[in-house]
């Protein structure tokens, strides 16, 4: 009978990992490569040595190591799952120590249900999991300690503050334990009334080990008590794993599925926008796309500082390198660091070496490759960008970015994005994507004199007119607006079709059989 | 609780792989290339081991052995050079004023031995007998500080430990600390942010104070302590910052207004004078040994950011009377950098009287910024200034600082990646010509610096370890309970 029941729980228990690892791996992959990306962890004993300057080192350490195979199909879905898993096995041997069973199976599905809501948080790592896993299995111990009277001294005073060094809060959670179970044995054994002891000593240490480390560790207490930090349940951030799944096939380049990941948006938003525009941007076909997205955001009249959301920074330093400044590119990658755990960000370390791959700052990349170097995710990427092997694809990218980059020493007077993109067709016309931006801003705020003005200087004087149909038809709008004589128009306008369109539309401004032209969207959207 | 418990456990693994030895074999002519460039530096006894590694990724192994001039020897073996750090100081201290010898042999990832050429440290007969340097961790200036710190790093051995870490008053940003010539008990920071202000601690306990008055143009910047630990020269900067086009030049940080004020710290007052607070800049205050006058740096006003390159600021003194806290009557030109096109920043005479030394720049105020700041020294004696050629690089030198005990200086370098300022030492003579610069020692240098993504930002020495009661700190930031300080103008 035990037996079986001991087997359904089995069962029940495989269920329901294999069922969460299929959600994490299906339904949350970009928030696990979030995780990831969020962190670095370098394969040497210099950067092991500083996981000790702060609490909880063990849950840190076996935290951020475990978080680096999140890049890896599958595993970082099994090793969430995993750790969930472990704290709630340990939680529920712990409570059956003093609950009832039933008691003790209902408050581990309520906890089990709190982990997993913890666990859909993109801010929660796994570190907060190992150190609720070690705190209970150090509980554990001590219980085990306790029932088995395997020594006759009190361990607490040595549990709890070793607890506390390994798995920070999760010496809170060693001491609420053996205070519970200490209870429950005075409770139902007057004998051991002085085990009451146990419980006090365990809860003082618990609260005065961090006050008594909290100056070294240079921590206020109450950090220095929960460190390293408590995570909030929450629902399932759908919406938020839909942005970070466009980001991320931008991440590798795969512009097309990108695209159709933007389009496919429930809600579409400025971020989907965003990244839809930037990658037909990067396939040369931003002016004939711009009026076919629901939401109208380039990034163009965005600037960051101190409270810009870090999706948005990751945004901005995208276009900035996508458009070739390299400078605002390398400022949004430091800013995106300074606010990542421990100051570093595995996707910022990798686009710094690339900015400075393009620059021509060969020392500054080369200390960046040697970061990615010790890394288990990224030491091939690392390899085949080290200059002396790289791979001709990638010289020719660089090249071609170093050819678009902005190369004149003067000091900029303003941070956005006009100015960024004027100066860097100051310094070479040809960037064409930074010329679709420049030209496609003009026309999202239908300033017509300025986008004439533009036109004029980057493809006009310059004898390299850009005939996309959505400058066409911004240019009969100036043009018919402001009574241009005919030459004007054979000067600007080529598609004779364009123009008997126009014609029709002139007509019938407003018409709806007309969406999807500049016209309408400038009469009525 | 800290790194360095793990040290003996990564002892203990290093010596159960035991300490393989080279065969014998004649060394080649060529010297290793090793991590840092420790070849043919001078050092003092009191540094802490000079560990290196070998700058080849065929390197497998390592084994050195260092002799002294003087008698006594040592070994080191392993991935890198990790000298113990009791046999080095004994034989540094046996070797003073003679060289060490370092024999190299290292083994390739195919099992073959290569000896090379030996190479020297010379053992400095000058002291340093501080006890370390302090400094202040940050990302390169990109308007954001997140976790930035100041932390103080013994020079005998590889302990840095926090003075003040932004964790522990959670959102500020922390500006420079500045001591009164290495005095722990005596020195200033200070905290932007809410509540900011600048701590404040002249030896009789902790104070904070708002420096900011209607009165004079902004917070106390730039710091510089009066030898009899009362006063501070400090310049008032309202600091902004551009952007260059091209990522070679990066960053422009420059000063819409700045002014000098001295702040008496035993009445919380400011002393100013219309002399120093004009609409031109006056900046970077440096008090002279004897306390009698300040050095600063003074540039005529133009019109910004346009004019960035114009921004040429000279080498300028006045004088201070502490008795009548009284700023002189006139302003004398020391360097004329304008006329030579070039603009000098942070002034720092020797505590002997001997030097000054300076940073002169193509233009503007923040030498780090700038690939092209190099260090200049003047005898102050002959009034003859000359850069320092032998200790400057391609990339910024700057925030340098003298030793109390004289003779060593410290400086903040890019020269390693052209990003991250690293911290260099190097020893003046008496001619005034200076030792090649070694950088600041680490268990593992390469791990070190190759995974560092901060700057060593306006390194000074100390003399003693600095203990902050932090809680305390935090409850004065937090509460807000700041002391506004009252103003006196002199004429």
């Amino acid at each position: 009978m035990l037996r079986t029941k001991n087997t359904i729980i089995i069962g029940i228990w495989l269920i329901c990992c294999v069922a969460l690892t299929i959600f994490y791996a299906t339904a949350y992959p970009s928030h696990l490569l979030w995780q990831e990306q969020n962190q670095i962890f370098l394969n040497t004993s210099h950067w092991v040595g500083t996981y000790f300057d702060k609490p909880a080192w063990l849950g840190c350490l076996a935290g951020e190591w475990l978080t680096q195979f999140y890049s890896l199909p599958i595993a970082g879905a099994a090793i969430l799952t995993i750790a969930i898993a472990f704290c709630v096995a340990l939680f529920a041997k712990a409570t059956l120590r003093f609950l009832p069973k039933a008691a003790a199976w209902s408050v581990t599905a309520l906890f089990a249900i709190l982990l997993f809501g913890c666990s859909l948080s993109s801010s929660t790592n796994l570190a907060f999991f190992l150190c609720i896993a070690g705190g209970l299995s150090l509980a554990f111990a001590e219980m085990y300690i306790i029932i088995n009277k395997t020594r006759k001294i009190d361990l607490s005073p040595v549990i709890v503050p070793l607890a506390y060094w390994t798995f920070g809060f999760g010496a809170l959670i060693t001491a609420l334990f053996i205070c519970l179970f200490t209870f429950k044995r005075c409770a139902t054994d007057h004998s051991k009334r002085y085990w009451w002891l146990t419980a006090g000593v365990a809860l003082v240490f618990a609260a005065g080990f961090p006050a008594l480390l909290c100056t070294s560790y240079a921590l206020p207490y109450a950090k220095a008590l929960l460190y390293p930090g408590l995570a909030t349940p929450t629902i399932p951030q759908t919406k938020f794993e839909e942005r970070l799944a466009i980001a991320d096939s931008f991440y590798e380049r795969d512009y097309a599925l990108t695209k159709r990941l933007a389009m496919k948006a429930k809600e579409p938003d400025d971020i989907t926008a965003f990244y839809y525009y930037l990658s037909t941007a990067l396939q040369d076909s931003l002016p004939d796309c711009l009026l076919k997205y629901p939401v109208k955001n380039l990034g163009t009249l965005t600037t960051i500082g101190e409270t810009t959301p870090l999706m948005v920074i990751n945004m901005m330093n995208d276009l900035y390198y996508e458009l070739g400044d390299m400078t605002y590119a390398e400022r949004a990658a430091m800013m995106r660091n300074v606010f990542s755990p421990r100051n570093r960000n595995a996707r910022m370390i990798r686009r710094l070496a690339e900015i400075n791959l393009v620059s021509g700052d060969t020392l500054a990349a080369l200390k960046y490759l040697r970061i990615l170097d010790r890394t288990h995710a990224y030491v091939d990427w690392s390899k085949s960008h080290t200059p002396g092997m790289i791979t001709p694809a990638i010289e020719a990218d660089i090249m071609r970015r170093r050819a678009f980059s902005n190369n004149k020493d003067n000091i900029r007077l303003g941070d956005n994005c006009r100015n960024i993109i004027l100066e860097l067709l100051e310094s070479n016309p040809g960037n064409t994507v930074a010329l679709d931006y420049l030209l496609c801003t003009d026309l999202l705020l239908k300033d017509m004199d300025t986008f004439k003005m533009d036109y004029d200087t980057y493809c006009m004087s310059k004898c390299n007119p850009r005939y996309k149909d959505l400058y066409q038809q911004a240019l009969m709008i100036y043009l018919a607006g402001t009574d241009a004589p005919e030459e004007e128009w054979n000067k600007y306008i080529v598609s004779t079709p364009l123009v008997q369109l126009f014609n029709r539309y002139s007509n019938r401004r407003g018409d709806p059989s007309f969406r999807g032209t500049y016209w309408y969207y400038f009469d009525k959207q | 609780m800290k790194s360095y418990l793990l040290y003996p456990f990564i002892c203990l693994a290093l010596a159960a792989c035991g300490g393989e030895k080279p065969p014998y074999m004649a060394p080649s002519t060529v010297q290793p290339k090793i991590f840092p460039d420790y070849i043919n530096v001078t050092i003092p006894a009191q540094i802490a081991p000079m560990n290196f590694n070998i700058d080849d990724k065929n390197a497998d192994y390592v084994y050195v052995k260092v002799t002294g001039d003087r008698g006594g020897e040592m070994e080191a073996s392993g991935e890198w050079a990790d000298f113990d750090e009791k046999q080095w100081h004994e034989l540094t201290a046996r070797n003073v004023g003679a060289d060490l010898i370092f024999d190299v042999s290292v083994k390739d990832k195919q099992g073959k031995w290569h000896r090379y050429a030996p190479f020297v440290m010379h053992v400095s007969d000058k002291p340093l007998t501080d006890y370390g340097v302090v400094y202040r961790k940050i990302a390169p200036g990109y308007q954001t500080f997140s976790k930035t710190g100041i932390y103080q790093r013994a020079l005998a051995s590889f302990e840095e430990t926090p003075v003040l870490e932004e964790t522990a008053i959670e959102g500020k940003c922390l500006n420079c600390h500045y001591s009164n010539r290495g005095r722990a008990d005596q020195f200033s920071i200070h905290i932007r942010g809410k509540n900011g202000g600048t701590l404040l601690n002249n030896g009789q306990g902790l104070a904070y104070l708002n420096t900011k008055t209607p009165e004079t143009c902004g917070n106390a910047t730039y710091g510089y302590w009066h030898p009899d630990g009362r006063y501070i020269a400090f310049s008032a900067n309202k600091i902004v910052q551009n952007f260059y086009l091209d990522k070679q030049h990066n960053i422009e940080p420059w000063d819409v207004v700045s002014d000098l004020i001295v702040l008496d710290t035993e009445t919380d007052r400011l002393i100013t004078s219309p002399l120093v607070a004009t609409p031109n800049c006056e900046t970077t205050p440096a008090f002279s040994p004897d306390g009698k006058k300040i050095y600063f740096c003074l540039a005529d006003s133009v019109a910004m950011p346009g004019g960035y390159d114009r921004l040429k600021y000279n080498l300028c003194t006045i004088d201070f009377d502490v008795d009548s806290e009284a700023f002189g009557s006139r302003i004398d030109t020391l360097i004329n950098a304008k006329a030579i096109e070039k603009s000098v920043s942070l002034p720092r005479p020797s505590y002997d009287g001997r030097f000054l030394m300076y940073n002169l720049t193509n233009h503007g105020t923040s030498p780090i910024h700038h690939a092209d700041a190099d260090l200049w020294i003047m005898d102050l004696s002959t009034g003859q200034t000359r850069s320092l050629i032998e200790v400057n690089s391609d990339f910024s030198d700057a925030y340098h600082n003298w030793s109390p005990g004289g003779g060593w200086f410290l400086f903040n370098s890019k020269r390693l990646d052209g990003m991250y300022g690293n911290l260099y030492f190097s020893c003046i003579r008496p001619d005034g010509t200076a030792t090649k610069p070694f950088l600041l020692p680490q268990r593992n240098p390469r791990e070190y610096y190759d995974e560092a993504l901060h700057s060593f930002n306006a390194p000074d020495f100390i003399a003693e370890k600095i203990i902050l009661d932090m809680p305390r700190v935090r409850s004065m930031v937090k509460s807000g309970d700041i002391v506004d300080v009252s103003v006196k103008k002199s004429y």
